[in-house]
C-alpha cells in the first residue's frame, strides 16, 4: 500500500510532462488529492501506536506523523500552485514548458521526501535525502532573476557536501555493525536498533558528529545554515512553503534515527542531547541577529525557520517530555510557516517585490491574504491557542531546570525575534508606503481557501492538545522515537 | 601473496598522492586528468578487493565506478567546456604551492585523527586516506573561485567517501551503491546546467559574480 503512494507520485510527474495544457492543472490537483487521501488512510491508524513493516518500508508512529504532514502539505502546496502558476503564465513570467517542469520537479521533490521517512534502510534514506536536494535545485533557480543562480549554486554545493558528511556517519555506523555482528550485518534501521547496545560507543560518537553536522546542514542548523535564506527567498512561494514546512523536518528525522542508535550504544541520551541543545541554541541566536536587519519578507520568514528548527532540536534534546513538545512544535511550525509562505506568494504577485520598503497597506487591498497572514504571524509567535504556545512553554519549563544559561539565551533570542516580526510585518500589513503604486484589489481564490484550512487546523491542533486524547496520541508518537 | 592490508595501504597512499597533485592544478584539462586517475585508482581498488576477498558484487561496483567516474563524468565536463568555449584557466584564492602545503598539513592531520580513534592498523590507513581525500576535496571547494574547480572539489570528497566505504566495510549493499552513483550523475547534470546558465548570464564561471545575496 505504501508502494501505491510512490506510484501516484511518479504518475503525477509523468502527467505534468505529457498531458495537454488544458488537462495539466486538473490532473496534478486530482493526483495530489489522491496522494493525501491514501497517505491519511495509511498513517492515521498508526499514530496511536502501531507500526507497519513490509518489504523496504517501515513506519512507526513518528515516521507516520511526518508522512502525514508531508502528504498534507504537498496537497495544499499543489492546490496553491495552481493559481500561483496560472498567474505567472498569464503575466508571461513563465511559459508552459516552465509550468510543466515546475510540477514535474515538485512531484520528484515530494517523492524523495516521502521516501526519506518511509524506508527502513539507512542507505536508501541517504539516497532519498540527497535526491530532495537535487529535485529542488532547479526550483530554487526557477526564475531567470538576479540572485537565483547564486542561491541554487550555494544550495546544491553546501547541501550535497553536508549530506556527503552524513554518508561518512552512515559508513561508520555500518562499520560498527560489521565489527559487532560480523556474519549478517545490514543497514536496516530496525536491525541496527536491535543490535545497537553492542555497537562500539567510540565509533558511534564519531558517526553521530558527522551525521549531525552533515544532515544538520540540510536541517538549517546554525552555523551550517548559509544556504537556507537564499534558497527560501528565491524559490517560488509554494516551494518555499514545502522547504520550510517539511524538508527541514525530514532531515531532522534522519538525525533522530541515528540518535536512537547512538543513545543505545552509549547507554544513555545525555551526550547526543547536549549536542542537540548546543546547535539548537546557536540556531535561535543567529537568526535573532539577522532578523533585526532584514529588508526582505521572504528572508525574514526563512530566518524564522532556522530559529524554529533550533527550538525543535533543543526540545528533542530535553528527554521524553521534550520529545512530546518537539513533535507539537514541528507539526505546528510546518502548518504555520507554510501558510505564511503562501501569503507571501500572494503579496509578491501583487506588489512585484519582496522588499519591505516597496510593500505596504496589504490589509486594505488584500484583506483575505492580509488577515490570514496576520493570524499566521501570531500563531508563529506562539500566541495561544497556537500549538507553538504549548511547545515553547514546555521548552522554557524544561530548559530552566537543566540548562539555565541556554534558557536565558533562548528567551532573549525569542524576544528579539518577536520584536523584529512586529517591527517589519505590522507596517507591511497596515501602513502605506511612500511612493507606492496602487495595487489591484484581490479576489478570493484557492490559495486563501488553503490558508484557511491551515488556520483551522492550527487552532484545532492547539485545542486538541488541551484535551486528554490529544496528549495521549502525541505522547504515544513521542514514545516511539526512543 | 599480497594481503588486503598491503593493498589498502598501497591504493590509499596512491590516491592521497594523486589528490595532492590535483589540488594544485590550475588548468581545467589537467584537473580533470587527475580526477580521472583518482577515480581509476578507486575502481582498481574495488576490483582488487573483489578478487582477494572473492566478493563478486565488488566487481560490479568497480565497473560502475569505471563507467561513471572515469568515463562519463570527466568526458561530459570536458565536452561541455569545449562546446561552450568556457575559459579553461581556473581561479583560486591561494597559489598552487600554498595549496600543496595546506594539503600536506591536512593529510598529516587526517592520519593523526584516524590513528587517535581506531586501533586496527589496516583500518587506520583506510580511514586516514579517506579522511585526507574528503578534506582535500573540501580544501578545493573552499579555495577555488570558479564553478568547475568547486565541482571537482565535491567529486574528490565523494571519492574519499567511496574509498572509506570500500576499505572499511567492503562496500555498501549493492542497491545503495547504485543509488549513490545515480545521485552523483544527477548532481553533475545539475552542475552543468548551472554552469551553462552562468556562462550565458555573466560570460564567466567565476564565483565572484555570485555574491549578491548577503545580509
Amino acid at each position: 500500500m505504501i508502494t501505491a503512494l510512490f506510484l501516484i507520485g511518479s504518475l503525477s510527474a509523468i502527467a505534468a510532462l505529457t498531458l495537454p495544457k488544458r488537462a495539466l492543472f486538473p490532473a496534478v490537483s486530482t493526483l495530489s488529492t489522491a496522494l493525501f487521501a491514501l497517505a491519511a488512510y495509511i498513517t492515521l491508524p498508526l499514530l496511536a501506536g502501531g507500526t507497519l513493516q513490509s518489504g523496504v518500508w517501515y513506519l512507526d508512529p513518528f515516521a507516520a506523523l511526518l508522512l502525514l504532514i508531508i502528504a498534507f502539505l504537498q496537497w495544499s502546496a499543489t492546490l496553491v500552485s495552481v493559481p500561483f502558476i496560472s498567474t505567472e503564465l498569464h503575466e508571461g513570467t513563465i511559459d508552459v514548458a516552465h509550468a510543466r517542469r515546475y510540477f514535474a520537479l515538485l512531484s520528484a521533490f515530494i517523492f524523495s521526501m516521502m521516501l526519506t521517512v518511509a524506508v527502513d534502510n539507512l542507505g536508501l534514506m541517504w539516497v532519498a535525502l540527497e535526491a530532495t536536494t537535487l529535485a529542488t535545485t532547479l526550483l530554487v533557480s526557477f526564475y531567470p532573476r538576479k540572485g537565483s543562480l547564486e542561491a541554487a549554486w550555494k544550495y546544491i554545493v553546501l547541501c550535497s557536501t553536508g549530506i556527503s558528511l552524513g554518508l561518512i556517519g552512515l559508513l561508520l555506523t555500518y562499520y560498527a555493525a560489521t565489527v559487532a555482528a560480523p556474519d549478517l550485518p545490514n543497514i536496516d534501521w530496525t536491525y541496527l536498533r536491535s543490535i545497537a547496545s553492542t555497537l562500539s560507543p567510540q565509533i558511534m560518537q564519531i558517526a553521530f558528529i558527522f551525521v549531525l553536522i552533515g544532515y544538520g546542514t540540510k536541517v538549517g542548523l546554525a552555523p551550517m545554515h548559509a544556504w537556507l535564506p537564499d534558497a527560501h527567498s528565491r524559490a517560488p512561494a509554494p516551494i518555499s512553503a514545502m522547504l520550510s514546512g517539511v524538508l527541514l523536518n525530514a532531515a531532522l528525522f534522519a538525525i533522530l534515527r541515528y540518535k536512537t542508535l547512538v543513545d543505545a550504544s552509549l547507554g544513555g541520551g545525555e551526550w547526543t542531547s547536549v549536542l542537540l541543545v548546543f546547535f539548537g541554541v546557536l540556531s535561535t541566536l543567529i537568526p535573532a541577529a539577522f532578523i533585526l536587519v532584514q529588508t526582505d519578507y521572504k528572508r525574514l520568514l526563512a530566518y524564522s525557520s532556522i530559529e524554529h528548527m533550533g527550538i525543535t532540536a533543543i526540545l528533542f534534546g530535553l528527554g521524553p517530555l521534550g520529545a512530546f513538545a518537539a513533535l507539537v512544535h514541528l507539526t505546528g511550525h510546518a502548518l504555520t510557516k507554510s501558510m505564511l509562505f503562501f501569503g507571501a506568494g500572494n503579496i509578491l504577485h501583487a506588489w512585484k517585490s519582496t522588499k519591505f520598503e516597496r510593500v505596504g497597506d496589504v490589509m486594505k487591498t488584500h484583506p483575505y491574504t492580509g488577515g490570514l497572514f496576520l493570524f499566521g504571524v501570531f500563531a508563529l509567535l506562539a500566541a495561544p491557542p497556537s500549538p507553538l504556545f504549548f511547545s515553547e512553554y514546555l521548552l522554557f519549563a524544561g530548559l530552566i531546570s537543566t540548562h539555565p544559561v541556554a534558557f536565558a539565551l533562548v528567551a532573549f533570542a525569542l524576544l528579539v525575534i518577536g520584536a523584529g516580526f512586529m517591527r517589519f510585518l505590522m507596517p507591511l500589513l497596515f501602513s502605506p508606503v511612500r511612493g507606492g503604486e496602487s495595487v489591484e484589489r484581490e479576489t478570493f481564490n484557492i490559495s486563501h481557501g488553503a490558508m484557511m484550512v491551515h488556520a483551522v487546523l492550527i487552532v484545532s491542533f492547539g485545542v486538541l492538545l488541551a484535551t486528554n486524547a490529544g496528549q495521549t496520541i502525541m505522547s504515544a508518537i513521542a514514545a516511539s522515537i526512543f | 601473496m599480497i594481503s588486503v592490508f598491503a593493498a589498502t595501504a598501497a591504493f590509499g597512499a596512491m590516491m592521497v598522492v594523486v589528490a595532492l597533485i590535483l589540488i594544485s592544478r590550475m588548468r581545467f584539462s589537467s584537473l580533470i586528468a587527475m580526477f580521472r586517475l583518482l577515480s581509476l585508482l578507486l575502481a582498481g581498488f574495488a576490483f582488487m578487493l573483489g578478487w582477494m576477498e572473492g566478493e563478486r558484487p565488488l566487481f560490479a561496483v568497480g565497473a560502475l565506478v569505471l563507467i561513471v567516474k572515469v568515463l562519463l563524468i570527466p568526458e561530459f565536463l570536458t565536452r561541455i567546456a569545449k562546446k561552450y568555449n568556457i575559459n579553461l584557466r581556473l581561479q583560486s584564492y591561494v597559489r598552487p604551492t600554498t595549496a600543496t602545503f595546506g594539503g600536506l598539513a591536512i593529510v598529516a592531520l587526517s592520519f593523526l585523527a584516524a590513528w587517535r580513534f581506531i586501533q586496527e592498523p589496516s583500518d587506520v590507513v583506510a580511514l586516514g586516506a579517506s579522511l585526507s581525500l574528503v578534506m582535500l576535496g573540501m580544501l578545493l571547494l573552499l579555495t577555488r573561485t570558479d564553478m568547475f574547480g568547486q565541482a571537482v572539489g565535491f567529486l574528490v570528497t565523494e571519492n574519499g567517501i567511496f574509498l572509506l566505504g570500500l576499505a572499511m566495510t567492503g562496500g555498501m549493499p549493492f542497491f545503495v551503491e547504485i543509488g549513490i552513483l545515480f545521485d552523483l550523475c544527477v548532481f553533475v547534470t545539475l552542475i552543468i546546467l548551472l554552469v551553462l546558465r552562468a556562462q550565458a548570464e555573466q560570460g564567466s564561471l567565476a564565483t565572484e559574480y555570485l555574491r549578491e545575496l548577503v545580509d
